[in-house]
C-alpha cells in the first residue's frame, strides 16, 4: 500500500515538473502577443491621440492584463514623477520590478528594449518608423516561439508523467 | 504681494517649475537668501553661460549656496538643458511639435517656455529646432481681481469690442485672463451677467489647460479650445459653441483680423490682445489697422509696467 502512495507522489511531482515547464512555452506565446497588441495600442495612442508618453502607458495599462498591466503602470508612474534621467532608466527600473512575472527570453527583451529607447525623442515619423520595426520583430519571433511551443510543450509534459513512471519501475 | 498669493506662487513653483529643473539648478534657487524664490518672473538658461534669474525686470545670478550675484555664477551646462528640455516634454517630444516649430513649450500651469537652437528647415518651412541651447521659462502668474476695476470702467454700459496693447512681460495675458474669467462669472457691482465665452486659446497661456482642462480659473461658463490656431478656433467657436464673447491672445496679421471680422459679424464681442506700446506703434500692424478702420474696435487699453506688470497706462473710447 505504501509503496503505491509513493509511486503516486513520485509520479504526481515529475508529471507537475513537465508540466510547470511546458507552461513557459505557452506563456511566452501569450506574452508576446499580448505585448504586440499592447505596442499596437501604444501606437495608436501616440500617432492618432498625442498623448504625452505616461498617460499613453497608463491607459494601455488599464486594459492589458499581467504582467504588462504592471509593468506599464509602474513605467507610467516613474515617467510621471519626473525623478529619472531618461525613458530607458524608467523603463529599466520598472522591467526589474516585473521580471519574475515575465516568461520572456533575452533576445524577447533585447527587441524591447531597442524599442524604448527609440521611445519620445523623435517626431511622428520616427515613432511610426519605430512601431512598424519592432511591431515586424515581435511578428517574427512569435513565430519563433510558436514553433518552440508546439515542439516542447508536449514533449516536456509527456517527460514528465514518463519520467515518474521510470523511476516508480526502476525503484519497483 | 498678499500671503495668499506668495503661498499661491510657491506651490506653483513646486508643482510646476522645481521638478523640470536639474538639480544643480533647482537646489540654488531654494536655497535663495536676499528673497524668496516667489519673487522669481524669469529663469533662463544658456549652455556653457551662468544661470540668469529675472526679478523686477532686473537680471540677477546666483551661486552654488543660493548667494545673489552681480555677475557670474553656477554655470549651466549643456546636461543641465537637454535633461532640463526632456522633463519639460513629459519626456515625449512629439506631443511639442507644433509648438516647439513656433519656437516655444507650454508648461503644465501655463509657463511659457522660449527655445533656441538650431532650426532645421525643410523646403522654406521650420521642421523643428533641434541642439537646443537656450531656454527661457518664464513663470505665469495668476493674478485674481487685477481686471476688476478696469472691467467696471469700460463695461458699465456692457460688453465691448476690447484690444489690450502692451510690450512683452507687462501683463498682458494675465489680464485677459482675469476679464474672462469675469465676464463669464458676471461682475455684480455693475450688473453684468455671466456671458458665454470662448476662449481660443493657441499657445496654451490663457487657461493653461493640461490634458485639455483649464488649470487656471476661467470661469464657470467658459469653453477653452487648447491648442488651436486663431483664425480657425475663432470660426469654430462662433460656429459651434454659440458664444457671447470670444477671447484670443496676440493677434496681428491680416488673416487673424479678417477671422475677428467675420467673428463680429455674427453678433460675438471680441476681446483680443497684440504687442505693442502705443497707437502709433499697433497701427503699423496691418491686422489691427484693418480693424480699426472696419471700426471692429470699441475700447482699446494700454499696459505697462511702469509701476509693476499689469499697470494701465491709457484707455482710448472710440465707439
Amino acid at each position: 500500500m505504501l509503496k503505491i502512495i509513493g509511486g503516486l507522489m513520485v509520479i504526481l511531482s515529475t508529471s507537475a515538473m513537465g508540466y510547470l515547464y511546458s507552461f513557459g512555452y505557452k506563456e511566452r506565446v501569450r506574452q508576446i502577443r499580448e505585448l504586440q497588441f499592447c505596442i499596437n495600442s501604444l501606437s495608436s495612442e501616440i500617432l492618432y491621440s498625442s498623448n504625452p508618453l505616461w498617460v499613453a502607458l497608463n491607459n494601455i495599462s488599464k486594459n492589458t492584463s499581467s504582467p504588462f498591466k504592471d509593468l506599464f503602470s509602474k513605467m507610467s508612474d516613474y515617467l510621471k514623477e519626473k525623478k529619472l534621467e531618461s525613458i530607458g532608466e524608467c523603463f529599466n527600473l520598472a522591467l526589474n520590478e516585473c521580471k519574475h512575472n515575465l516568461y520572456l527570453e533575452k533576445e524577447d527583451l533585447e527587441i524591447l528594449n531597442t524599442f524604448v529607447q527609440g521611445l519620445g525623442s523623435s517626431d511622428f515619423e520616427g515613432h511610426k518608423k519605430n512601431f512598424n520595426i519592432v511591431l515586424k520583430k515581435l511578428e517574427g519571433i512569435e513565430k519563433e516561439a510558436e514553433e518552440m511551443r508546439e515542439k516542447n510543450e508536449k514533449l516536456y509534459k509527456y517527460l514528465g508523467v514518463l519520467g515518474g513512471l521510470l523511476i516508480v519501475i526502476i525503484l519497483v | 504681494m498678499n500671503t495668499y498669493e506668495k503661498e499661491k506662487v510657491i506651490q506653483t513653483f513646486r508643482k510646476d517649475i522645481f521638478p523640470v529643473l536639474t538639480e544643480r539648478i533647482r537646489e540654488p534657487i531654494i536655497k535663495m537668501k536676499s528673497f524668496g524664490f516667489y519673487e522669481i518672473e524669469e529663469i533662463r538658461l544658456r549652455a556653457n553661460k551662468p544661470l540668469m534669474l529675472y526679478r523686477n525686470n532686473q537680471g540677477f545670478f546666483l551661486d552654488e549656496n543660493g548667494e545673489v550675484k552681480g555677475e557670474n555664477g553656477i554655470i549651466v551646462t549643456k546636461e543641465d538643458i537637454e535633461k532640463t528640455y526632456l522633463l519639460m516634454c513629459d519626456y515625449s517630444l512629439y506631443t511639442m511639435e507644433e509648438d516647439i516649430k513656433q519656437g516655444f513649450l507650454t508648461l503644465k500651469g501655463g509657463h511659457r517656455v522660449g527655445i533656441a537652437g538650431k532650426v532645421v528647415n525643410e523646403g522654406g518651412r521650420i521642421k523643428t529646432i533641434k541642439n537646443i541651447s537656450c531656454l527661457n521659462i518664464r513663470i505665469a502668474k495668476e493674478v485674481k481681481g487685477c481686471a476688476l476695476n478696469l472691467a467696471k470702467t469700460i463695461y458699465k454700459d456692457g460688453i465691448k469690442h476690447t484690444l489690450i496693447v502692451s510690450p512683452p512681460g507687462c501683463g498682458k495675458t494675465t489680464i485677459l485672463r482675469d476679464l474672462v474669467r469675469l465676464l463669464s462669472n458676471g461682475i455684480k457691482e455693475i450688473d453684468l451677467s455671466g456671458k458665454k465665452v470662448t476662449v481660443v486659446d493657441e499657445r496654451s497661456e490663457i487657461a493653461s489647460c493640461y490634458l485639455g482642462i483649464p488649470q487656471n480659473d476661467v470661469g464657470i461658463r467658459t469653453d477653452v479650445l487648447d491648442g488651436c490656431p486663431k483664425v480657425e478656433g475663432m470660426i469654430m467657436a462662433v460656429r459651434t459653441m454659440s458664444p457671447d464673447v470670444v477671447a484670443v491672445d496676440e493677434i496681428g496679421s491680416i488673416k487673424d483680423a479678417e477671422a475677428i471680422m467675420d467673428a463680429i459679424n455674427t453678433g460675438v464681442k471680441v476681446i483680443a490682445t497684440v504687442h505693442g506700446k502705443d497707437l502709433d506703434d499697433v497701427l503699423k500692424r496691418r491686422g489691427i489697422k484693418l480693424l480699426f478702420e472696419n471700426q471692429c474696435i470699441d475700447v482699446i487699453v494700454f499696459l505697462s509696467n511702469r509701476s509693476g506688470p499689469g499697470t494701465i497706462e491709457n484707455i482710448i473710447k472710440i465707439n
